[in-house]
């Protein structure tokens, strides 16, 4: 607390010192007229600085809710992906649900393609394609296995494949990320 | 000319696994009683077949390899190739795929 205190009353004291001086030095003392041509280039000045201050923040504002809602998509994705990862997990994998949430998953990605286009980040195809053949791969593992009692029975090395495709897949899912965010 | 196949209303909304024997609405079903029936009746009549992939609750790999691996196996990967267009605006990549399951099931 004190420290506290002590830091502002060095600022107070280090501030009244320069502007002790600066105002005894001749460039800065006022002259109580005014020139119209330096008036006028202060204020337009002023309102340049203004628009330009107003529009770049606009468009910070704008590109931030297109990254948040690409994000938010590609969010949505992995937790439904990250449900059969579960379920691999636990051997209890649903047919049903297993074969619609891959489908939801892939779909989705498909349509994020037209996102990142709407938004106009061009250069994250080649992330989306590898996120839809990752995805399709694991796909391949669950949905290639005998089904029992309308469920997928897994063989323990079908299952280790898919835990080494499923973190590849959370790491693309985070080079994404992270590339949309550097944008 | 051409004849559609929808899997969603001519078959199955739920599509399954591979054969019977895991449960209804298998590959092994659904080519035993549609798509080679359907085939057929395109060759006879030299149309092409169109199959719309929409409008199911998805596909296990298992459904799609017996299904259009068995029906390449039967006809051959070229004739298959030649006749048959898949459709898929909700899923575009299960195209590839079941090209891929008719490309392998020549081997």
């Amino acid at each position: 607390m004190l420290r506290k205190y002590l830091k502002y009353g060095i600022i107070i004291f280090i501030s009244s010192i320069f502007g002790f001086f600066t105002s005894s030095y001749e460039y800065f003392k006022f002259v109580s007229e005014i020139n119209l041509v330096d008036f006028a280039n202060l204020v337009i000045t002023s309102l340049i600085g203004l628009f330009i201050a107003v529009t770049i923040q606009k468009h910070q504002a704008n590109e931030r809710i297109e990254k948040d809602l690409l994000i938010s998509e590609i969010s949505q994705i992995k937790s439904d992906l990250k449900t059969v990862y579960t379920n691999v997990l636990n051997e209890n994998i649903d047919f049903s649900d297993t074969v619609f949430t891959f489908k939801i998953s892939s779909s989705n990605l498909s349509n994020l393609e037209d996102l990142f286009s709407i938004c106009q980040i061009d250069d994250c195809q080649n992330n989306i394609l590898s996120l839809l053949n990752k995805v399709n791969q694991l796909k391949r593992i669950v949905t290639n296995s005998p089904v029992q009692n309308n469920r997928f029975i897994i063989t323990d090395d079908d299952k280790n494949l898919f835990f080494v495709e499923y973190k590849k897949l959370t790491e693309l899912f985070l080079e994404l990320i992270v590339k949309i965010n550097r944008k | 000319m051409e004849k559609t196949l929808k899997i969603s209303k001519d078959f199955s909304p739920t599509p399954g696994a591979r054969y019977r024997t895991d449960g209804k609405f298998s590959g092994q079903e659904f080519y035993e009683t549609v798509l080679k029936r359907c085939f057929e009746e395109i060759l006879k009549l030299k149309y092409k077949l169109k199959i719309i992939l929409d409008g199911t609750h998805g596909y296990a790999t298992s459904f799609l390899d017996e299904a259009f691996g068995t029906l390449a196996k039967d006809f051959g990967v070229d004739v298959v190739k030649k006749n048959v267009l898949f459709i898929s605006e909700e899923e575009p990549y299960l195209v590839n795929e079941i090209n891929e399951y008719i490309t392998n099931a020549h081997s």
